[in-house]
């Protein structure tokens, strides 16, 4: 188990290399870059093209004078101080602190949206299949289509509609109140925090209910129809025992593996989302870094989604090693 | 005679779409203890939807019992009615596994892949008796030493996937006696073997069997383990008992011409003659002929069969035949 989980992690360190490498590669492919996206912007304002020289001196400035691969080098030897190098977008602030916060915020809503989803999908999923064509089956069924079928940001309208027309809550965006924003933790912050979270955390949850949900009851139904919980039933084991501990446990591995890529898709999948209710997540700052081309700062975004990823798939694999005996560490 | 079970008149039809399956139309059979019903028919003819509702593992929504009765007859206590017991109440989960055991014909699907096979004999143990897990782990052992398992005591660790399909199938028969049940009801149990492992788990079976005085259903499509096992047969087409006879008649003068058709399809070592097989086909569920359900592929049928669906004739005392052929011959009973 141990040299498995040491095999893993060395194998995570050269695929994190190489998606550094490809990301920074891939954000510098497009024609121009974020200097040239700056200088557009400044002489649309003032009128006035700006001197060529001005412009050149900046490219120095910041280094973009250099091959890719020196620019790419130059970069992640920084990592080891927590330098992440600086975002142009946001007045040459370090990354590092633009993102330190978003992060922390965007692996909680994450895990919390998780834990959510799954723990209403999972029990709607073996209540469906366990009455599969009865009228509640064919209901549940048939809102999951819905909620599959409906574009996540329009969910999330539809839902903040909801809460602030219907349910009548005083919701209107964000995880914070203003005053709380951009101020230090406190315990003033946590309450404000915690009465902010309930209504994009309802959001988040749903939007990932319905997929989870599809898999689940078409796992259980697929592990129903086997040999093996027809026998448990004739050892005269309870219904409920046989659907919980011989069935379930079994439909349940493949939305094990799934987790690993639930995790990043959560941060990448609710971008728009995360604009539409103003959530300090790693969405909003990521797509404007990769509009202006600013690339520190959209290199190490892509560079946290594969870290998550990487983490998400080690740990899914860890629990399903644990969870299937038929799985092999070898 | 020491009756242990007793179905009459067994009718059990599906509610699909489609419209009704009478899968089960009209079985009567009665086993007794130490002895050996075989059930032998092709695929569809109701043979393991009997076995099922013998057990009530059908879903209620999906098959129905429309007629008939199975009486159980437990040691020392009045008999139990199995057609009116709830499927899913306890009175059927203490008779399941635990006086009626079955095993299956799947050895490779019909253990839970997650669970070792102990936990799985263990489990078993556990819900119907009331010993310790150490008792019941050592109970498990025995089991599996019984049954021919070799170092018992370390594969009882191990995980169906670590086990052949032989070993399999003696896991899942030694799951089946862990409780020492007064019936066991073997579904195709040898289908998925190889011939020499089927040899060695029939002689199993049987070796078992004897020793505790087990009443056995052994339900097949392969005359060769009805010759081999059982003491009486019974031969289903389309969820008819076509013909019950001892096993004896059944290969010397079988009488219903389907089970004719069968044995001269059966191939036979030494036997120079080409075989005979059946003409057509089983029909669907859904084109079940109005008559006798076998008139469209026998080759004595007559206007009569088309027409009406032939009663039991009893013959002896323990044979009966459903064919007009024998109406003459004797008297017909009111």
């Amino acid at each position: 188990m141990t040299t498995f989980i040491i095999r893993r992690l060395l194998s995570a360190a050269v695929t994190f290399f190489l998606i550094t490498l490809i990301s920074f590669v891939v954000i510098q492919l497009p024609p121009g870059d974020v200097v040239s996206n700056w200088v557009r912007q400044q002489e649309a304002s003032t009128g006035q093209p700006l001197p060529p020289e001005t412009i050149e001196n900046l490219r120095r400035t910041y280094g973009f004078d250099e091959p890719v691969i020196v620019q790419y080098f130059k970069w992640i030897d920084g990592f080891p101080r927590g330098d992440f190098g600086f975002s142009i977008e946001y007045s040459n602030a370090p990354v590092a602190d633009i993102l330190a916060q978003r992060t922390g915020l965007t692996v909680f809503l994450g895990v919390a949206t998780l834990f959510i989803s799954w723990g209403l999908a999972i029990p709607f999923g073996i209540f469906a299949a366990t009455r599969k064509n009865s009228k509640w089956d064919y209901f549940l069924s048939t809102l999951s289509f819905i909620g599959i079928s409906t574009p996540d940001f329009l969910v999330a309208v539809i839902y903040l509609f909801i809460a602030v027309f219907v349910l009548k809550t005083d919701y209107s965006g964000g995880l914070f109140s203003q005053e709380f924003k951009d101020a230090p933790w406190t315990w003033a912050r946590v309450v404000d925090f915690a009465k902010h979270l309930p209504v994009p955390l309802a959001i988040l949850g749903l939007g990932g209910m319905a997929g989870t949900f599809r898999i689940m009851r078409a796992n259980l139904l697929d592990i129903l129809d086997q040999q093996f919980i027809e026998a448990a039933r004739a050892k005269g084991l309870r219904e409920r025992v046989v659907i919980y501990k011989h069935a379930t446990r079994i439909a349940i591995n493949p939305l094990i593996s799934r987790v690993g890529m639930q995790l990043p898709l959560l941060i990448s999948g609710t971008i728009i989302i995360s604009i539409v209710l103003d959530l300090p997540t790693l969405g909003p700052p990521f797509i404007r870094a990769l509009n202006r081309q600013d690339m520190f700062l959209a290199g190490t975004v892509l560079m946290i989604l594969a870290i998550i990823l990487l983490i998400g798939n080690l740990i899914a694999d860890i629990v399903l090693a644990w969870s299937d005996p038929r799985i092999q560490y070898e | 005679m020491d009756i242990v079970l007793e179905v009459n008149n067994l009718k059990t039809y599906f509610y699909i779409e489609q419209g009704v399956v009478r899968a089960v139309d009209g079985v009567s059979f009665t086993l007794e203890a130490g002895k050996t019903l075989g059930i032998v028919g092709e695929s569809g003819c109701g043979k393991s939807v009997t076995s099922r509702t013998i057990m009530r593992l059908l879903s209620p929504s999906l098959a129905r019992i429309v007629d008939g009765s199975i009486k159980y007859y437990p040691a020392g206590s009045p008999p139990i009615e199995l057609t009116q017991v709830d499927p899913y109440g306890d009175q059927i989960r203490d008779i399941r596994g635990n006086e009626i055991a079955m095993i299956f014909q799947e050895p490779m699907t019909s253990l839970n892949p997650v669970y070792t096979i102990g936990q799985q004999i263990m489990e078993a143990i556990l819900l119907h008796q009331d010993v310790s897990k150490e008792v019941a782990r050592a109970r498990a052992i025995e089991v599996l030493r019984l049954v021919g398992i070799p170092l018992p005591d370390q594969r009882v660790d191990q995980y169906p996937h670590e086990f052949s399909g032989g070993m399999r199938q003696r896991a899942m028969i030694a799951m089946a006696l862990s409780c020492n049940p007064r019936i066991l009801i073997a579904d195709e149990p040898t289908t998925a073997l190889d011939v020499t492992i089927e040899a060695q788990i029939l002689e199993l079976i049987q070796q078992i069997q004897h020793d505790n005085d087990m009443a056995l259903i052994m339900i097949t499509h392969d005359l060769n383990v009805i010759g081999e096992v059982a003491d009486h047969v019974i031969v289903m087409y389309l969820g008819q008992v076509v013909e019950s006879a001892p096993v004896d008649d059944i290969f010397d003068e079988p009488k219903h011409p389907y089970t004719q058709g069968l044995l001269n399809s059966l191939p036979m070592i030494g036997r120079g003659e080409r075989l005979e097989p059946i003409t057509g086909s089983v029909p669907g569920p859904h084109e079940r002929p109005r008559g006798c359900p076998f008139a469209p592929r026998c080759p004595h049928v007559m206007d009569r069969c088309r027409a009406e669906n032939p009663p039991s004739f009893t013959l002896s005392p323990a044979s009966e035949v459903a064919c007009w052929l024998y109406a003459e011959e004797i008297e017909v009973g009111p």
